[in-house]
């Protein structure tokens, strides 16, 4: 599985030569080298929606949202592209030069990449890459995390037994395969992936571990009444050497760690991250003697109820972290001014299931979307599918408005990505960027 | 010499369309002479050109509607062609089958296929997972021929081979063929019992094959002859399990303890929680037949490297060897229909580790 087309260490190198020091950004998940952020009002919201069976054309779908305001279309669908068949649309990222969204399916292992610079509020599709399992022999792109002029995809699965050994493969911008690593699976590494969080300032890589494609494609009751199946979850996180792309520390992490959050503040070296199975937070920090270490840092709700977090959003101080818990549809948010001591200040319930959470860098405006995998999502009238738009006073959340993704006839609806139009006042680009 | 460049051709073209580098740890794939303890073959081996296109047809998960399965992501080589990850089969878009992929060892001498033994040749046997809709869900048989045909490597290796294009006889010719090959004897017991060797096996492994065709009274339908051992009878019994797991998921509802990770274990219950549909009863064989007298019928499977083939028994509710000792010496699933050679073993923990030695002797030969 492993080999290079081109010598890792100048993807990296390069990567490492453009970084901003410590400005990481979301709004606040983004990659750090995304040329810019937008810390005013975002305009539009893509959410990566999957097909279901008899609503609509059944298909896996981009659909954009106008969430200006200011808008006469405030709160409509504005677009809706439909990529053909269903093929468990979940996670996107845009290019470096945030002018190119991707977006990954991980049953068929199919990548859409989006042109959503020109028009943001009518995004093209502009290439599909179709071979990723053929040519990478992995299984489930899942994770998009910019470079310089390249696509870091965190796959998780492999083409050859379909479980949680996999890896990551770098493309060039414009599509073109560059090279595949292979997570580690010596030094108790599991070889699972998950997340991608870097650290350019530290020439730091973490990733997290979740499962195959056996596992993340059954019938979420089936998995869970099978012992066999549960054995095989990710329990690992890994330190890379960014510019080497050697794994340099496997941390004992269990339960499934996802989402990464790398603190945005300059000079705090810390991450963080849930855990979906155990429900706890992990810090993954630098101790006293500089070395990274990994600490268990408090509980999201009862692990014993199995909240299953599932996302993540950190605001853009590194103050507050909001935790999406799928099961029982609870938005909580935890003050992290202390990350070694996450304490929970507030919490919501969303809807009977919740999956994504999106905050806006000013941390004023939040988003929901509801689903986690189709085979994972609740059955029946259970199964709510929606977007849910809030105004964060600090204090409350205030519903703005839903969009009710099965009313609309559009499917599950999965991850969501802000754009703004290009000249738009509310566009910055990360100061160290201007250097360049 | 013609011929022999179009075979160079054939092969090199086969080399490139498996798409999974699928290097069987074990399986003595294209051999002639039967591995020791296994009878002689009820069929001329087929020619290794034949097998080579099964085996790429096997490996190619082209042959399902979205390219995301093949016949070798539930039987992996690695897994004694069964499958070690899930209790039962996750198909196409991650349908849920109702049973564990049972291994393909030795298939060349089964005449009842599947666990309810309602197919009875390998040639027709591969349409059930290529056109069903939740294991490889090909739209129809003439859009799987076309697909395989607009593949330019099989458009030439089957008018090589057959001198025609892919037609239903000649593709199930192909994969029969390469399961066929997939032959698992020489074990540690073999060289021992039919190799005469008495070192192949240890002694708990000897004790073990006693109590295997004595006390334990295995082998009344795990079959052991005096020259070879297939290690079933190819017949369906009802053993209880179905019984026994159907009892058990009444008793346990709400939920069962899930092991989260961590040290930490809860008890969840998926329709509670809004994820769960409740399983439909699996009848075995009655579903085929309706005859009562079949209800909870399987058919016993071959116990050849049955170390590699965990989960247990149709439904992959065994989780390891010892679980299915248990079964056997607690009398099976209790059911009040169960097969009369079926009944409390009482045995003592060495006669269980013996056992255990035993049946781990099975392991087909590495080569
Ligand atoms: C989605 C998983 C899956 C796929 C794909 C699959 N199988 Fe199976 N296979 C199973 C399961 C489960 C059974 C048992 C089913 C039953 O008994 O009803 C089985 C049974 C069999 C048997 C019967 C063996 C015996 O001893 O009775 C054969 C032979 C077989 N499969 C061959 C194949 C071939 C050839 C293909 C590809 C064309 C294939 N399978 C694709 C899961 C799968
Ligand atoms: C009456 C016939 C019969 C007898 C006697 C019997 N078995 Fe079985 N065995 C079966 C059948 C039928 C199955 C499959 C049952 C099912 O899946 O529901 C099976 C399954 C198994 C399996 C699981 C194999 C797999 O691949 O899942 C093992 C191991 C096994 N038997 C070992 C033994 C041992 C050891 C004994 C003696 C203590 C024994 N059996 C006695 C008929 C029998």
């Amino acid at each position: 599985m492993r080999r290079y087309l081109l010598a890792a260490g100048s993807v990296i190198a390069l990567a490492a030569a453009f970084a901003p020091c410590a400005l990481k950004a979301d709004e606040t998940c983004n990659s750090p080298y995304i040329s810019a952020l937008i810390k005013g009002q975002e305009q539009f919201l893509h959410v990566w929606t999957l097909g279901v069976e008899g609503i609509g054309d059944g298909s896996d779908k981009l659909v954009t949202i106008d969430v200006d305001p200011a808008s006469p279309h405030y709160g409509k669908v504005i677009d809706a592209i439909s990529v053909g068949g269903r093929g468990e649309a979940h996670h996107m990222g845009f290019t470096d030069d945030r002018k190119y969204l991707w977006a990954g399916r991980l049953d068929d292992s199919k990548i859409f990449i989006f042109d959503v610079g020109t028009d943001p509020a009518h995004p093209k599709l502009v290439k599909t890459i179709s071979d990723f399992s053929e040519t990478t022999k992995l299984v489930g792109p899942h994770t998009f995390y910019a470079l310089p002029g390249r696509m870091a995809v965190q796959a998780l699965s492999n083409t050859k037994t379909h479980d949680g050994v996999t890896g990551i493969a770098i493309y060039a911008n414009d599509g073109t395969l560059l090279s595949v690593h292979a997570m580690p699976t010596t030094d108790s590494g599991d070889g699972y992936g998950y997340d991608i969080g870097i650290n350019p300032a530290k020439n730091v890589m973490l990733t997290s571990s979740f499962t195959g494609w056996n596992n993340y494609m059954m019938d979420f009751g089936q998995l869970v009444k099978d012992p066999e199946a549960m054995k095989r979850f990710g329990r690992t996180m890994v330190i890379w050497n960014l510019k080497s792309l050697n794994a340099e520390k496997i941390f004992s992490v269990p339960g499934s760690p996802l989402e990464i959050r790398w603190s945005l503040v300059p000079g705090e070296d810390w991450a963080i991250t849930a855990t979906a199975l155990t429900s706890q937070l992990w810090l993954i920090k630098r101790n006293a003697a500089g070395e990274w270490e990994a600490e268990d840092v408090g509980s999201i709700g009862d692990p014993k109820q199995v909240p299953l977090p599932v996302d993540i959003s950190v605001s853009a101080d590194a103050k507050h972290l909001w935790v999406d818990t799928f099961l029982d549809g609870k938005a909580r948010l935890f003050d992290i001014s202390n990350p070694e001591k996450p304490q929970q200040v507030y919490e919501k319930v969303i809807g009977s299931q919740v999956n994504m959470v999106s905050e806006s860098w000013d941390g004023k405006r939040v988003y929901f979307t509801t689903s986690l995998l189709s085979n994972w999502d609740k059955k029946g009238n259970q199964d709510e599918q929606f977007l849910k738009a809030y105004a964060w006073d600090g204090h409350e959340l205030q519903e703005r408005f839903v969009v009710d993704f099965y009313k609309e006839g559009l499917g599950r609806a999965h991850h969501m990505k802000f754009t703004a139009r290009s000249g738009a006042a509310s566009l910055t680009p990360p100061i160290q960027f201007s250097a360049r | 010499m013609r011929k022999g460049g179009l075979g160079a051709f054939f092969f090199a073209a086969l080399a490139l369309l498996s798409p999974v580098d699928a290097q069987a740890p074990r399986p003595e794939t294209g051999v002639t002479a039967v591995p020791l303890g296994l009878p002689p073959l009820p069929i001329p081996p087929a020619s290794p050109a034949l097998i080579a296109l099964g085996r790429a047809l096997f490996f190619d998960t082209r042959l399902s509607a979205n390219d995301t399965m093949s016949c070798g992501l539930c039987h992996l080589p690695e897994d004694g062609y069964s499958e070690n990850q899930t209790a039962r089969a996750v198909g196409i878009y991650g349908a849920t089958l109702k049973r564990h992929p049972p291994s393909l060892y030795n298939v060349v001498y089964q005449t009842l296929l599947f666990w309810d033994g309602r197919e009875t040749a390998l040639e027709t046997q591969i349409f059930s997972p290529l056109l069903a809709a939740d294991e490889m869900g090909m739209p129809s048989a003439g859009f799987l021929l076309a697909r395989i045909d607009s593949i330019p490597a099989y458009h030439e290796a089957f008018r090589i081979i057959f001198g025609a294009p892919p037609s239903l006889d000649r593709l199930g010719a192909a994969i029969a063929a390469f399961e066929r090959s997939l032959l698992c004897g020489n074990s540690p017991f073999d060289r021992w019992f039919y190799g005469h060797d008495p070192r192949a096996l240890d002694a708990a492994a000897i004790r073990g094959f006693t109590v295997f065709t004595g006390k334990g009274g295995c082998s009344a339908c795990h079959r052991v002859g005096r020259d070879d051992a297939l290690f079933t009878d190819g017949a369906l019994h009802d053993t209880g399990l179905a019984y026994a797991e159907r009892q058990r998921a009444a008793r346990e509802r709400p939920g069962a303890m899930v092991v989260l990770g961590g040290g930490l274990e809860s008890r969840i219950d998926p329709v509670a929680l809004g994820i769960g549909v409740r399983d439909s009863a699996d009848l075995g064989r009655f579903a085929i037949t309706h005859d009562p007298r079949d209800r909870d019928a399987f058919k016993t499977p071959s116990l050849r490297d049955v170390a590699e083939l965990a989960p247990y028994m149709h439904d992959g509710s065994l989780p390891d060897l010892a679980a299915v000792i248990d079964f056997y010496d607690r009398g099976g699933g209790g059911s009040p229909t169960q097969d009369r050679r079926i009944f409390p073993r009482h045995f003592t923990p060495g006669e269980k580790a013996d056992l255990l030695a035993f049946l781990a002797a099975l392991s087909c030969a590495p080569r």
